[in-house]
Order: structure tokens, then sequence, then C-alpha cells
């Protein structure tokens, strides 16, 4: 049961992915973009943070350096969750500092799987 | 003076008579002598007796008394009158001879008859002495200028003593007269010339010219003293010993020598013989003396005549030789062929040395063949060989490599006369090798059928010539070889200029200083200047950077690393590459530079457009990765959001949550549908030209079946979509191209609208087409961005695509479209206002 921070451009991604997360009993604070992320990241408490990368505004891999750079929400994990497949694309990932990262599209199992071990390496 | 008496008189006479210091003698008409004085009795030397009463020829005259017979002064007397003058030799009773000088004067008595004569004898023995003396040395005076003019007029020395010794024995009286010369070899004094009785004398004595007794004579010490010597009586000089009786033989008596000197020059003594004893005077002796001096000068003249003479002589040959050179070297200059310059050389030769031959032999394989010659049997030159081995004097010379001098070829032992000589009958000859930088050519040599007829200085005379004509003939062959390789040159650089001329580039070549000395035609034409303008100028000159100056100055130095290629401008504007490297000459040292350029203007628009086209390739290559980016971000997004939902539909428990769901999965693969399409779309537009049906159609039916395609997801946006149609009419179209062009705009114009935002479409007639205008209340396009949006996969920022889907190919696929149908696309936009695109199509 955690706390996780959905973060994509498209409102239908979101949709379906609150749902999986819900479903598996956690609680969802969505964000539209990066700066919306990053923005709300500071007032609300959060376990986990699903990144979408190909978005307006900040890429999400900014967006993770930044996180990981910030002494209030470094310690948070962040998974990439995105498009950018390619073996340069992980390497970027890890490169911001990301802890996952998932390929979409998704395998539903695959992504609950990821994300709770990722909670319970944390946790 | 009183009058005497006769007494008086008588003894005054008496007086006279006793004391008078000639000797007088009376004597009557039958030649007997009546009275002596005391005078007369003392010149005869007699005493009264043997005088009173004796005939006068048989005391006074003499037995030979030439009175006698001619000079009866008593005869004479009876006849002439007074008699003076006459001169008589009286012997004394001592035997002692005296000379009287005699006149007689005819005693006559009343009547007139002559009874007597009275002599009177003078003694006039030392007057007579002295005339002698005068008279001897007026001879020699005599002598001596008959010497002197001799000596003037002989240029022979020879001839020259022997005209003095017969001057001398003539004027002088000697008995003999010879000169003679110390011979160094000998020791002896050797006769020269001689006059008067020799009789042999000279060929029996010997005159040696040391200390030993043959040395002590007259004529030795005359030499080893340089003063003149007297024997005054040979019987008794003992010096003279040696020689004494083969003198005495032939009647000398007495003997003088002098020297014939000149300065401290001894060239030999004069000797002269007399008959008589004590004959030579100081006088005499002083005068011969005087003869040696004028002879020895004379000599000593003649000796440098002689000198002179043979100088003269050497300097006539010197220039002889000198004009046949000068002639010979004047032929060469002209131009003169080989053939031409030896027949000149083997006649002059011969000349100048006076040979009666003269020939060339050139080596040809192991024989030396008569090429060149003068004084042969005719049809001899141009075929007679000789053999080159050292038995033939040309062998010889060919072998030792010096000139070789043969005197008399009879006594010669180094070689033997070939037949060529032997036949022609020469006896003597030069012969010397013709070599040119140590190359053997042959032989030259002058011959003559007489013996000795050659000197040394013939054959360095000789040895000239023939240096002469083997460097002619190796100069005319090097000039041969030249003009040849020249002509060959000329040739190779008539090909190379015809290429040089051919060659696109420019080629020229520049002296060390950088100047311009040669240059092809493209030069003129690349520079634009005639020759002239060129000739000579700097290189640099012709660029505008100075760079190309520097660069020239760095090859000729030598310190660049060639070739060095630069680009640069002519004065023209035109670009080109220039490449330039040094020359070397044969020595390997700078002499100059080649330069080429070539107009690389259109090679420089092809790197431009080369380096535009490979931004290009670059831009859409990072367009491509960005491509692939969107568009597997395009592909991918739908694709999760179908399985997403597709997923959840699956686990869904709530049937209406469930329909929901599946139907938002068919939607977002509809949207994946749209985008492949779209792709398809592109990849189609880019390979190839636009396939267009045209049909004729109204436009009104494709606006507003695209206006309806697009109501949904204008609704769904929340955006309106007004049409205005002013033209109704018909075009001739490809309909569903058209109306994909359409649809295009219509995404755009939805998709970057705001909500709430409005979409206007317009269709008007314009001249000659439609025009079907789009507008939007969106975002709007900056302005530089306004050329850009009709490039395929451009979107001014990804992202927004995620909002509004699409892959941002739209817009090209339409203005392919429209530009298949022949018509424009543009658009106007405000940034924050919106945007309107217009199309024009022409009616078709």
């Amino acid at each position: 049961m955690a706390r996780i921070m959905l973060v994509d451009d498209e409102p239908e991604i979101r949709y379906i992915t609150r749902r999986i997360l819900e479903r598996a009993g956690h609680d969802v604070v969505e964000a539209g973009d990066g700066e919306e992320c990053l923005r709300k990241l500071e007032k609300e408490r959060v376990d986990l943070i699903l990144l979408d990368v190909m978005m307006p505004g900040i890429k999400g891999w900014e967006v993770c350096r930044r996180i990981k750079l910030d002494r209030r929400m470094r310690d948070i994990p962040v998974v990439m969750f995105t498009v950018r497949t390619s073996e340069g694309d992980v390497e970027e990932s890890v490169k911001s500092g990301a802890d996952a990262h998932i390929n979409k599209p998704f395998e539903m199992s695959e992504l609950i799987q990821v994300v709770e071990e990722i909670l319970k390496r944390k946790g | 003076m009183e009058k005497l008496s006769k007494t008086e008189k008588r003894d005054l006479l008496e007086d006279v008579f006793n004391s008078i210091g000639e000797g007088v003698v009376v004597i009557d008409r039958e030649h007997t002598i009546v009275e002596v004085n005391p005078a007369a009795l003392e010149l005869f030397g007699r005493s009264r007796e043997e005088f009173i009463g004796r005939k006068c020829y048989e005391v006074i005259h003499g037995e030979d008394a030439p009175c006698r017979e001619v000079l009866c002064p008593l005869e004479e007397s009876r006849k002439a009158g007074v008699l003076r003058g006459i001169i008589h030799e009286h012997l004394r009773g001592t035997g002692e001879k005296w000379i009287a000088e005699i006149s007689a004067t005819p005693i006559r008595d009343k009547s007139g008859r002559v009874v007597g004569i009275v002599e009177i004898n003078r003694d006039v023995t030392r007057q007579k002495q002295v005339e002698r003396e005068m008279q001897h040395l007026n001879r020699v005076l005599k002598a001596i200028n008959e010497v002197s003019s001799v000596i003037t007029r002989e240029k022979n020395a020879n001839s020259l003593l022997q005209s003095v010794c017969e001057i001398l024995q003539r004027v002088r009286g000697y008995r003999m007269v010879w000169i003679g010369v110390p011979d160094e070899d000998t020791r002896r004094v050797v006769p020269v010339a001689k006059a008067g009785v020799e009789d042999g004398y000279l060929n029996r004595i010997v005159i040696t010219l040391d200390d030993s007794e043959t040395g002590m004579g007259p004529t030795g010490m005359a030499i080893k003293t340089g003063r003149p010597q007297v024997v005054r009586d040979i019987s008794r000089d003992e010096n003279y010993a040696p020689w004494r009786d083969e003198a005495m033989k032939r009647g000398y008596r007495s003997s003088a020598a002098v020297p014939i000197v000149y300065g401290d020059h001894i060239y030999g003594t004069i000797n002269v013989y007399s008959e008589s004893v004590n004959v030579f005077t100081e006088e005499e002796i002083e005068l011969l003396t005087r003869v040696g001096e004028d002879l020895g000068f004379a000599l000593r003249v003649i000796e440098d005549e002689e000198k002179k003479r043979q100088a003269e002589k050497a300097l006539r040959r010197s220039v002889e030789q000198h004009a046949v050179i000068a002639r010979l070297g004047e032929l060469f200059m002209k131009g003169a062929s080989v053939d031409v310059l030896m027949q000149e050389a083997v006649r002059l030769v011969a000349r100048a040395l006076g040979a009666e031959f003269c020939k060339i032999l050139w080596l040809e394989d192991d024989r030396l063949r008569l090429i060149a010659g003068v004084g042969w049997r005719p049809g001899l030159v141009g075929r007679a060989t000789v053999c080159s081995d050292t038995s033939s004097q040309a062998g010889y010379t060919l072998r030792t490599r010096k000139p070789v001098l043969v005197e008399d070829f009879s006594t010669e032992k180094r070689f033997s006369i070939p037949d060529l000589l032997r036949e022609h009958g020469v006896a003597s000859g030069i012969s010397v090798p013709m070599i040119y930088m140590d190359k053997v050519y042959g032989v030259m040599g002058v011959h003559s059928r007489r013996k000795g007829k050659f000197s040394p200085a013939d054959a360095d005379f000789l040895q000239s010539v023939a240096n002469i004509i083997t460097a002619a003939f190796e100069r005319i062959r090097t000039e041969e070889i030249l003009k040849d390789s020249q002509k060959k040159l000329r040739e190779l650089l008539r090909e190379m200029d015809s290429i040089l001329h051919t060659i696109p580039a420019a080629v020229l070549t520049t002296d060390t200083e950088g100047n311009i000395n040669y240059f092809n035609r493209q030069t003129m034409e690349y520079l634009g200047k005639s020759e002239g303008e060129i000739f000579t100028t700097s290189i640099g000159e012709h660029f505008l950077e100075p760079e190309v100056e520097a660069k020239v100055r760095e090859v000729l130095s030598g310190e660049a690393e060639v070739p060095v290629t630069l680009e640069a401008t002519l004065l023209s504007g035109r670009a080109v590459y220039v490449s330039m490297s040094p020359m070397r000459d044969e020595e390997n040292r700078i002499d100059g530079a080649v330069v080429s350029f070539v107009d690389i203007t259109q090679q420089k628009e092809a790197q431009e457009k080369l380096k535009r086209a490979y931004e290009e390739l670059r831009e859409i290559d990072e367009l491509k990765s960005n491509i692939i980016a969107n568009v597997s971000h395009e592909l991918r997004t739908p694709i999760t959001i179908a399985k997403g939902f597709m997923e959840l539909a699956m686990v869904e428990e709530n049937e209406e949550d469930r329909r929901n769901e599946l139907e938002s999965a068919i939607k977002a693969l509809h949207r994946l549908n749209d985008i492949v399409e779209d792709l398809i779309e592109i990849a189609t537009v880019q390979r190839g030209s636009l396939k267009l049906h045209r049909k004729r159609t109204r436009i009104e039916d494709i606006v507003r079946s695209a206006v309806e395609e697009r109501k949904e997801q204008a609704e769904e946006r929340g955006v309106r979509v007004d049409v205005e149609l002013e033209y109704r009419g018909e075009v001739v179209v490809d309909p569903f191209k058209l109306k994909r062009a359409i649809l295009n705009l219509l995404d755009n114009a939805i998709k970057f609208n705001r909500p709430g935002g409005r979409v206007r479409v317009e269709v008007r007639e314009e001249e000659g087409g439609v025009r079907i205008s789009v507008s939007d209340t969106g975002i709007g396009i900056p302005e530089e961005r306004l050329e850009e949006v009709f490039k395929p996969l451009t979107q001014l920022d990804p992202s927004p695509t995620r909002r509004y889907g699409g892959t941002g190919t739209g817009l090209a696929v339409t203005r392919r479209i429209v530009e298949a149908h022949g018509g424009r696309i543009w658009v106007e936009s405000e940034v924050g206002r919106g945007s309107t695109f217009h199309i024009f199509i022409p009616a078709g």
C-alpha cells in the first residue's frame, strides 16, 4: 500500500495505469508533465515515482535528475516508464539516476511486479 | 859684312868647310874624291886616306849603290844642275847603316864647264827612321781604318777576321798574320783566319791554354793575361822554344800577339809575325791593341746581331706559327667542318715549317688512316693506313703520348720507317699525338727529305696545332651532339608545349624571384591577360590573397613540404586550387618553381552543395532519430493504450466499465491506424511522384466530407468548425488525395487549437482555380518557422503530438498533394492568435 506519483502526458495512459495501480491497492497521484510533478513533489510525500520520458516541457530524464539532486526527494525511488526502449535509452535512464526502466507497451503484471519489488527494497 | 880678301875668304870657307855638320865631298869629273870635310869622315866612318883619290862609287856609293846606275850626281849635275833630296843608304866602316840625304851641286869653271860636284850628305838616319816609323804607323793607321771599315761592313765573323788578317798583312807588310780563338773543350787555341806566308805553320804548332810550355807563348799569354805580348826575337826568346824551329823556317823573326777583347771577354788573339827583329814599337803595339779592341767590339756586335737575327728569326717563326693557329681558330669559329679544318691545318703547317710533307692520321680500330695530308702521292689521302703499334713512328707516338722528333730515319733506333714514308724518300720528321682529355684520336706529323730539318721548337708548334684540331674535333662533335639533343629537346618541348596548352589547368613556371617566365595558354585565359602582361610579372600579383606570394617564396627557398597547395582567388574573383613545387637543375639547386592552378568554382559550388546536402542529411538524420523516437513513440503510445485498456477489460468486473475500456481500446487502435496510414503516406510520397487520379468533382463535397470526418475529434477538443463555401463549382482533381490534404489541415487546426477555439474553412473562387483556407485560433507559428512547417516530420515541439496526436507529416503530405495538382500552399500566422493555411488549386 503505497503512494505512487504517476507522471505521463497521455491522459489515457494515466487512466490505465492508475486503474492498474489502484487495483493493486496503491494510491496514485497524477501529474501531466515534469513541472507539475516537481511542484507536487515539493508538497506531497510519495513512496515511488512512475516517470514517463517523452513529455512536453522537461523530459522525464531531466526530471529524474532533478529529483535525484534534490535532498528532499532523492530517496524516493524513480521508475522510468517509456516508449524509449533502446539500449541507449535504458542507459540514459540509468545515467539519470532512475532505479528502474519499464518499456511501453508493458504487461500489467510486469508493472505491478517491478513497482512492488522496488517498494520492497526501499521499504 | 866687309869685303873680305881672298885669303880671308878662303880661310872662312875653310872654316865653314870644316865646321858644318853635313858631310861634304868634292868629286871631280872622273868620279875621284878630291876633298872631304871632317863631318863627312865622321858620317862615313872612314879616314881621309880612304876617301882622297879614290873613286866615289868605290867609297861612298857602295858596291851596290844605285848611283852607279842611276844617280851618279856627276852625270846628273852635268845635265841638270843642282840635284837635291836624293836619299842614299850608306854603310859605315863599322858596318852600321846610315841614311844620307844628298844634294849635289856641279862645280863649274869660268866657262861653265862642269869640272866636278860638291856632294853634301846630310845624316837623315834618324829622320828617316822617324819617317819610316811614321810611315809604318801610317800604314798601321791605314790598316786600322781599313779594319774599321771592314768591321762596319762585314757581318760575318769569320769573314771579318779573315779580312782583318789580310788587311794587316798587306798594309803593314807582316810576314804572316793569323787570328786564333780559344777552344774550351780542347783547351787549345784554334786558328780561324790567316794571311801572308803561312806555309802550314799553323797546322804544325800547338798552342794550349794551360801553363805548360805550349801555353807560355805570346798567344797563350795574351789570352791568359789579356795584355799584348811581344817577342822581339824569336830566335832568342825562351818562351818561344816550342815553335821556334817552325817559325824560323818560315822566316818569322819577331812576333806580337794582342788580345781581341770586349770588356772582360777575350775572343782570341791577333798574332802577327815580322821577318825582322825588334820591329814592334810601343805605338804599333798600342795600335794593334786598338785593332784588337775594335775587333772585339765588332765581334760582340756581330754576336749581338746574330742574336738579334736569331731572335728575329724566332719571332718571325713564332708570328708565322701564331698566324697558322689564328687562321685555324678563325676557321673553327666560322663553323668550318672538321675536314676543312684538317686540310687547312696540314697545308699551313707544311708551309710554316718548310716541310714537304704533312699528315694527319686518324685512329680507326687498330690502324691509323691518313685522313688529311699534303705532299703525298695522289690517291693516298683518305685511303692509306699505317699500323698503330710501336714499330712505326706514329704508333710509337701514340704509346708514349709525347712528340717524337726524328732527325734521321736511317739512324733511328726506336722504330722503323713505314712504307708510306720510305716510298716518299722521307729522312726526318716529327709526329705528335692528338689527344683530348685523355682520349687518343690519332697522330699528326711533318716530314722532310732532308735530315735534321726540324727542331724541338717545331715539335712544340706541331703539338699546338694538333691540340687545336683535336679540341676543335671534340667541340664540333660535342656541338653536333648538342645540336642533336637540342633538336630533340625542342621537339620534346613542342610536344610538352602542346600538351601543356591543351590541359585545362593553367601551368606556369617562375624564376628564383618568383617572376613568371613561362606559361601555357590556359594561364592567359585564366588571368585574362595578354602575354606581355604576364611575362616577368610576379606571380603573387595575380591573386587576391597575399598568401600566394608567401607560399611561392617558401617553395623557392626549398623549405616547404612540397607540393604546396592552397585555395586562392584570382583578381577576377575566380576561385582556383593552386599547386606549386620547386624546379631543380642538374646540381639539385632550385632554379624556379612550377605552379599550376585550376578552376574550382564548380567544385566549390559542388562542395557547398555537398556541405549543404550533408547538413541536410545530418538534419534529416537527426530528424530521423527524432522521427524514430517520435514514430516509435507515436506507434507505441496507442498500442500501449489499446493493450492497457484490453488488459483492464479482461479483469474488469463491471460490465459497463469493461465495455468502455474495450471501446477506448478500439479508439486507440484507430489512432494507431491513422498514424500508420500517415507513415505509409509519407513513405509513398517521399519515394516517388504522387499519382493523381483526377476526376471532375464538386469541391463542396470534398470539403464537407473532410469536415464531417473530423467532427468528433473537434467536439472532443471543444473546437468549433465552421465552413464557408463561396464557391460551389466543380474542379478536376483527385478527390481522395485532396480530401486527405484538407483532412491534414483540419487535424492541425484542431490539434493546435485551444479548448473552445474555432476552425474556419473557406472555399473561394480565384483566377484560374479555387482557394481553400483553413484557419484556427491556435498557438500560431513564429515567423521564422513558417517555412519549416511544410517539411515532413517537423513539429514546433515534438511533444504537442502527445497531446494532439499525429506524426507531423500532415502538412508535408498536404503540400505534396497540392503541388502535384499544380497548386500552391502557404500560411499566415500570428503567435498566440492562430494560423491560416491557404491552398490554391487550379481548376484543371
